[in-house]
């Protein structure tokens, strides 16, 4: 009879699906910086190529673009988990992959920083790390905390427009139904370009007639693109102060809506702030 | 008898022999790519697979059974569709660079699967409304086409000819407006789909396009004699009896069932519809009997081998099949082109 308790918790994980996944695969930048942030990086056997920027995931084997991911490819890492953010894809991958047995998980990725937490919990649950998450959301909740502070104490809503400086000169700004809209929001701003939905290239005569106050674009810009932006009407050396601000952003925290979002946004949110 | 006939006899006994050669190679080329991938098996892993002994682990069962094998068959069978279509439609419009999208089927089955995306139901029906929009709006782009199969008098073929080019380029700005409204979701979606892949590759669709493949195939194959008459012209083949509307008309209806199929479940594969019939043409002379087979057999082992390159190049990532397709098969094709006296042999 001894043996019963040894025998229970030998066979009782095994049973529950409480056994701790040791080799994970993870796809969707938010969901790899959730584990990281969990102490599962060495656990992480492949990412995604948008989870690479980490430290802790730079070296990892790259199961390729989050949505145009191979199931043979992630099943040759031989993961015991998948955790994929809910943008992966194509779908009769993620089929294939529910059909080989592996446990699969899909985290929401809706943008909402309310929601980060929520990722964090599904997590956690996943690969039994709830008393390290709890910190994790402890740190995350006082961040937003702080950001909606900031934003409360400002008066104004500066226009801002988010660039992505793509395609060999033509600037694609970032309307509503994207990450980089609800971000603008977030931090307080109005988004300039928010007339319609997705990424569109923006005509060089926005700046001229609906001049926004801040421009945003992502740190990865190089120099070259961002002489790019100077040839616009209002934008960079030639007006002399009087047009919009450039801030640069780390894409991967700021809009990933992972971890560290809040505190980059609350970054962002003290620029637009500044006189 | 004449030497004239001798030299016909001994070409086609020579394209014969080499379609026989390209037969057996088929074989050794899908078993190839079914034995490799980035899960690594070894001849006896898949002895085991193949033999259903019980030694095989639960993933090499699923990777092979589930997810390789489906794919593999899906590339042949996707790579036969595109390439026995683009060499009916050649035969047809007696032009060198016609190609199966010609007449307008890829970019109709585009904006239907596109337009799918675009109203979010990609994944209705089970993940079959969006294959089943773009076979609906494939073939009726190549409706619209049938139109303009008037009379088969001189100019017939190449009013057809330029009705398809006009009905590619309002597709194009069709699926133009429709990427430029898309959703930054949907746009990622579409875009990927457009460059075309055999990554979620399942049984059930590989069914269905032995169907469709074997529908084409048939009306092709009762043309075969027809195509070779028509490349004397279209009133000398009239004169020696063929049908020439009826011909084309179910050409292009075989050849758009074929390419409606395999741009549905694969998305739009270029290159291959119009190099693999040029191919078989130089290396089997010009009867259809022996280019149209042979047409099949190349695309089919050249989709493959595009395939195996695009699972297991960057493993365990993915390439885009459409950038493998042209470099696997661009080198073959300028070799066959460099050949000396390559295009007196078609």
């Amino acid at each position: 009879m001894r043996l019963v308790p040894i025998f229970l918790a030998l066979v009782l994980p095994a049973l529950t699906g409480q056994a701790e996944p040791q080799r994970i695969v993870t796809a969707g930048a938010a969901v790899t910086e959730i584990a990281c942030a969990l102490g599962l990086g060495p656990r992480l056997v492949a990412v995604d190529t948008s989870s690479r920027h980490l430290e802790e995931t730079r070296d990892k084997p790259d199961i390729g673009y989050v949505r145009t991911l191979g199931a043979e490819g992630i099943l040759s890492q031989e993961p015991d988990l998948i955790l994929i953010s809910s943008e992966a894809g194509p779908p009769g991958v993620l089929e294939q992959l529910a059909r080989s047995g592996v446990t699969m998980i899909t985290v929401a990725n809706g943008h909402e920083l309310e929601n980060i937490d929520d990722k964090i919990r599904i997590i956690a649950e996943a690969t039994g790390r709830t008393s390290e998450a709890e910190a994790v959301i402890a740190r995350v909740t006082e961040d937003i905390a702080a950001l909606r502070q900031l934003v409360a104490a400002g008066d104004e809503r500066p226009r801002v427009v988010f660039l992505l400086a793509r395609h060999g000169g033509s600037l694609m700004a970032a309307g509503t139904e994207t990450a980089a809209h609800a971000m603008i929001e977030a931090v307080g701003g109005v988004n300039a370009a928010g007339s319609f939905a997705g990424f569109r290239p923006l005509t060089p005569e926005f700046f001229a007639t609906q001049p926004p106050d801040f421009v945003l674009v992502s740190e990865s810009v190089g120099e070259n693109d961002a002489g790019l932006l100077e040839g616009l009407p209002g934008l960079g050396a030639g007006s002399a102060g009087q047009g919009p601000q450039i801030i640069r952003v780390d894409d991967a925290a700021f809009l990933g809506f992972g971890p560290r979002t809040p505190s980059a946004a609350a970054a962002v949110a003290t620029a637009l702030r500044r006189p | 008898m004449n030497p004239a006939r001798q030299e016909h006899t001994r070409r086609r006994t020579r394209g014969r022999r080499r379609l026989l050669a390209l037969a057996l190679l088929f074989p050794v080329v899908l078993l190839t790519a079914a034995s490799l991938g980035a899960v690594r098996l070894g001849p006896a892993d898949l002895w085991h697979l193949l033999s259903g002994g019980e030694q095989a682990t639960a993933l090499m069962r699923a990777v092979f059974w589930d997810i390789r094998l489906p794919r593999v068959v899906l590339a042949a069978l996707v790579g036969a569709c595109l390439a026995l279509a683009g060499a009916g439609v050649q035969g047809l419009f007696r032009n060198p660079l016609a190609d199966p999208a010609l007449i307008g089927v890829s970019a109709g089955a585009a904006v239907g699967a596109v337009l799918c995306f675009f109203l979010g139901w990609a994944l209705l029906l089970g993940g079959w409304l969006l294959p089943l929009m773009a076979f609906v709006g494939g073939l009726l782009a190549v409706l619209v086409l049938r139109l303009f199969n008037t009379g088969f008098a001189a100019g017939g073929t190449a009013k057809l000819i330029l009705a398809g080019v006009a009905l590619n380029a309002m597709l194009g700005s069709v699926l133009g407006f429709f990427l430029f409204s898309a959703s930054d979701d949907a746009l990622r979606s579409m875009t990927f789909w457009t460059l075309g892949s055999c990554a979620s590759a399942r049984w059930p669709q590989t069914v269905v396009l032995v169907v469709f493949l074997a529908i084409g195939a048939t009306l092709l194959w009762r043309h075969a004699r027809a195509l070779d008459a028509l490349q004397l012209g279209e009133e000398q083949a009239a004169h020696l009896g063929v049908s020439v509307r009826r011909v084309r008309r179910e050409i292009i209806i075989g050849a758009a069932l074929m390419v409606g199929a395999a741009t549905a479940f694969a998305g739009t594969i270029g290159f291959l519809g119009l190099v693999a019939p040029h191919m078989a043409r130089l290396l089997l002379g010009g009867l259809h009997r022996l280019v149209l087979p042979g047409a099949l057999l190349i695309g089919a082992m050249l989709l493959v081998l595009a395939d195996l390159g695009a699972r297991t190049l960057v493993a365990p990532a993915e390439l885009a099949v459409g950038i493998l397709t042209a470099a696997v098969g661009g080198p073959f094709f300028l070799w066959l082109l460099r050949r000396p006296s390559s295009w007196s042999a078609s």
